[in-house]
């Protein structure tokens, strides 16, 4: 066996939060495929001087894989004629694949263009079970990031049918199974409840509030919240539930947001996408901010995290388990979309969509997300996302990292929208707020990564993954953090002066929890009754 | 700098050939070799455009192209600006997601000019595409604004799910014409076969025609006959299975 390669990147200013360096002048050392402590000084060196040096970025919140997202490429051919991708240049004429990018990138052009922004993790959110197989395909063919799945569990049939026969210890057992089934990495809820309404076809089309029934009048919201919740923290799962509201981007909806997070008061509980979920207003009768109120919360409450997802103005394209917001989206817009019942399981929706400056909702959405950023106390616990491609392409974080950092530049943008419905937006009283290198190091890195539970990712100490991501120093921060001069991802530099070189396999992250294998024989027997394959073939075991 | 770029087609394709790198204000900063290499597909393989045309001129956003363009799609997609002469037929997708600039055609178009890439919700955004000869299915389809002129006649579907924009007709308009239309207009100056969700509102004098005939007559040199000019048109509304803001203008004699 060969030495493991080794490497000294010397004289960089290293920004490693968790570590508590915060902009100091210093060599970070890798050996294989992990930092280490020191390394003799005759080693290869990366030169960083000027440069900044930060750990590889850490994305807890994207949608870059599986069934949904695949049907969102099959729905927008014309983004694939104008934005075609030619395969990259490798080195050592390695084989690199073409695509196209637009909203939703082809598999390798997603790894290669997060690569390219310095991102070396994402979390794929939101996986049916029954399309888990689908999405570690493709995350297969997603190169050089390491990635995981969240499961959606919120409108599970069996589990909701436990929920209503009071047999708790089973929908645990069931969860646990499930996670390790579908090679998965976190419990996802969408909507708890909703799609289960929207999919059975009454006259409600989808939950209004947490004490609403769902079926039976023993699940509720609240039920199905506080038993997954209780599951992802029982079994220890290093990420906890993962909780995207009821009532998404309705007027109103900061109500249902809040009493989620009552309602799990003292738990640990991510929510995602917050600002989708923070408006007041009522429904019909107007909208505006309540982000104060949600991130108040917030930053009361140290058990509960949240990633943002920020809307950027642009082209996107909405997707997301939440059927029944999709419909209302297409009614409203009148665009081209998708919408699929995904049997016993969940729901999806795909609608493409454009958030515009001139339009009101779109510029209140864009400065509820400015507002959560900027108020949030601890950057620990309120990261940062664009919930791709929903609120934006993740090619868009530069530009947001330039508004986070950037208060002169943010208040030129604030001018150009719509004001209709920014009054008592926090934005106007002038947020005097700048995030400084280390806390955008925290939100995009060591921050996530301290969420998802991954000790060895977002940061620089001994024994963590050597994922690094040198950057050169520039005062358009968009600028910056656009072009990574250097990307290293397990060890190997995959991009070098600007250029993607390198395009290793990406790991998968994934949890397999014990369960107890008697719930196995349950299932069988729903399974058998109920659903389009069998039991034998359901999850994401690699086939050998 | 020269006058005008000539392209002329010195190889006739065997397979389609997808030249939707042939737009005129492309070809304002490009010289003729640079204008060589464009990438155009035939037969579904890659080539050049300058495997099958031979270029002269270069640096100017005045184009002409000449030779048996029948095969040739995707000519002007995208254009934004300049002004493309095409001297005979040439095959579908013609002005494909057009911008702006105008394009003038001596001959007949294949189907879907002036229309939308597939799956896109637009077509072309403005500019003027006329077409000397006759006009295959789905001219103006989805096209969100700008003017078409068929001085021959249109094939089915014509201006199919415009969002705005206008189709003059001075030929027949085949069946299915401005199905799914929410705004624009439709001029038929010749027979036209209206669906059944378009309904009659009033004949009468509509001030934009002759406005609109008399620059054809002038920019175009294209023969306006006086009584289109100063005669009535049937207006009818549709498509009211959709937004219904549009209109089918249809002559009829004084």
């Amino acid at each position: 066996m060969s030495a493991p390669s080794q490497l000294r990147i010397s004289g960089g200013t290293v920004y490693d939060p968790a570590n508590g360096v915060d902009g100091e002048v210093r060599d970070v050392c890798i050996e294989g495929e992990r930092i280490v402590a020191e390394l003799p000084s005759n080693v290869p060196r990366l030169d960083a001087r000027g440069m900044i040096v930060m750990p590889g970025g850490v994305d807890i919140h994207a949608h870059i894989a599986g069934s949904s997202v695949n049907q969102g490429r099959r729905l927008l051919p014309e983004q694939h004629a104008t934005d075609p991708v030619p395969a990259p240049r490798l080195a050592d004429g390695a084989t690199a694949r073409s695509g196209t990018a637009g909203t939703i990138p082809s598999t390798f052009t997603t790894g290669y263009r997060y690569a390219g922004l310095g991102y070396t993790t994402v979390m794929e959110a939101a996986v049916a079970p029954l399309a888990a197989r689908h999405a570690h395909a493709e995350l297969d063919d997603t190169p050089i990031i390491d990635a995981g799945c969240f499961v959606l569990l919120g409108n599970d049939e069996y589990l909701l049918r436990q929920l209503a026969a009071g047999e708790l210890a089973r929908a645990r057992q069931y969860v646990a199974w499930l996670l390790g089934a579908t090679r998965a990495y976190a419990i996802k809820v969408v909507n708890p409840g909703g799609i289960a309404r929207w999919k059975s076809g009454g006259t409600e089309r989808d939950v209004r509030g947490i004490d609403d029934p769902v079926g039976s009048s023993s699940v509720t919201p609240r039920k199905i919240l506080e038993v997954l919740a209780g599951v992802a923290n029982t079994l220890e799962l290093p990420h906890p539930v993962h909780i995207h509201c009821n009532n998404l981007g309705q007027p109103g909806n900061v109500a249902t947001t809040l009493q989620t997070m009552q309602a799990l008061a003292g738990q640990r509980a991510h929510f995602t996408h917050l600002q989708f979920h923070s408006y007041g207003g009522e429904r019909g009768k107007g909208w505006k901010s309540a982000a104060r109120d949600v991130i108040e919360h917030v930053n009361a409450h140290p058990e509960i995290s949240a990633d943002v997802g920020q809307v950027m103005f642009g082209p996107a394209t909405t997707l997301t388990a939440d059927a029944p917001v999709e419909h209302l989206l297409y009614a409203s817009t009148g665009r081209k979309w998708v919408n699929v019942d995904i049997e016993l399981e969940t729901g999806c929706g795909i609608v493409p969509y454009a958030y515009r400056q001139q339009a009101a909702v779109a510029a209140l959405q864009w400065a509820v997300g400015l507002e959560l950023f900027l108020l949030a106390r601890d950057p620990w616990r309120v990261v940062l996302s664009t919930d791709h491609p929903n609120g934006g392409s993740f090619l868009s974080y530069p530009q947001l990292i330039r508004l986070l950092m950037d208060r002169t530049y943010r208040d030129e943008q604030l001018k150009r929208v719509n004001q209709k419905l920014l009054a008592g937006s926090a934005l106007l009283d002038g947020l005097a707020r700048e995030y400084t290198l280390s806390e955008i190091a925290i939100v995009t890195r060591a921050g996530p990564a301290r969420l998802l539970g991954l000790k060895s990712k977002g940061h620089l100490g001994a024994g963590a993954d050597a994922d690094v991501t040198i950057y050169k120093d520039h005062p358009d921060r968009a600028q910056m953090f656009a072009t990574p001069r250097h990307v290293i991802k397990g060890g190997t530099i995959v991009v070098e002066e600007g250029q993607l070189r390198r395009a290793p396999p990406g790991r998968r992250l994934a949890v397999r929890p014990e369960y107890d294998a008697a719930v196995t024989k349950d299932l069988k027997r729903f399974f058998q009754d109920y659903a389009c394959v069998s039991f034998e073939n359901y999850g994401a075991e690699p086939v050998s | 700098m020269s006058d005008r770029v000539v392209l002329t087609l010195a190889t006739a394709p065997s397979h389609t050939l997808v030249a939707d790198c042939i737009a005129a204000d492309r070809f304002a900063s490009l010289d003729a070799r640079a204008i060589g290499q464009l990438p155009v597909v035939h037969g579904g393989r890659r080539a050049r455009l300058g495997d099958f045309f031979t270029v002269t001129g270069q640096r100017s956003a005045a184009l002409r192209i000449e030779g048996d363009l029948e095969r040739v799609e995707g000519v002007g997609t995208g254009m934004a600006g300049g002004e493309m002469l095409i001297a005979g037929n040439v095959g579908p997708d013609l002005g494909l997601a057009m911008e702006g600039g105008r394009i003038d055609v001596h001959g007949s178009v294949g189907e879907n000019a002036g229309g939308a890439r597939p799956g896109a919700s637009r077509g072309m955004t403005g500019g003027e595409i006329v077409i000397r000869g006759d006009a295959g299915a789905q001219v103006g389809a989805a096209a969100r604004r700008g003017l078409i002129v068929v001085m021959g006649n249109a094939g089915p579907r014509t201006a199919r799910a415009m969002i705005a924009g206008t189709v003059v007709v001075f030929g027949s308009t085949a069946a299915g014409a401005g199905r799914f239309l929410k705004r624009g207009s439709i001029v038929a100056l010749g027979a036209i076969e209206r669906p059944a969700t378009f309904r009659y509102a009033c004949t009468y004098q509509p001030p934009h025609v002759p406005l609109l005939l008399r620059y054809l007559r002038a920019r175009y040199g294209l023969a306006v006959l006086d009584r289109h000019i100063a005669g009535r048109y049937e207006r009818h509304s549709g498509d009211l299975a959709e937004l219904g803001k549009g209109e089918i203008l249809q002559w009829v004699a004084e």
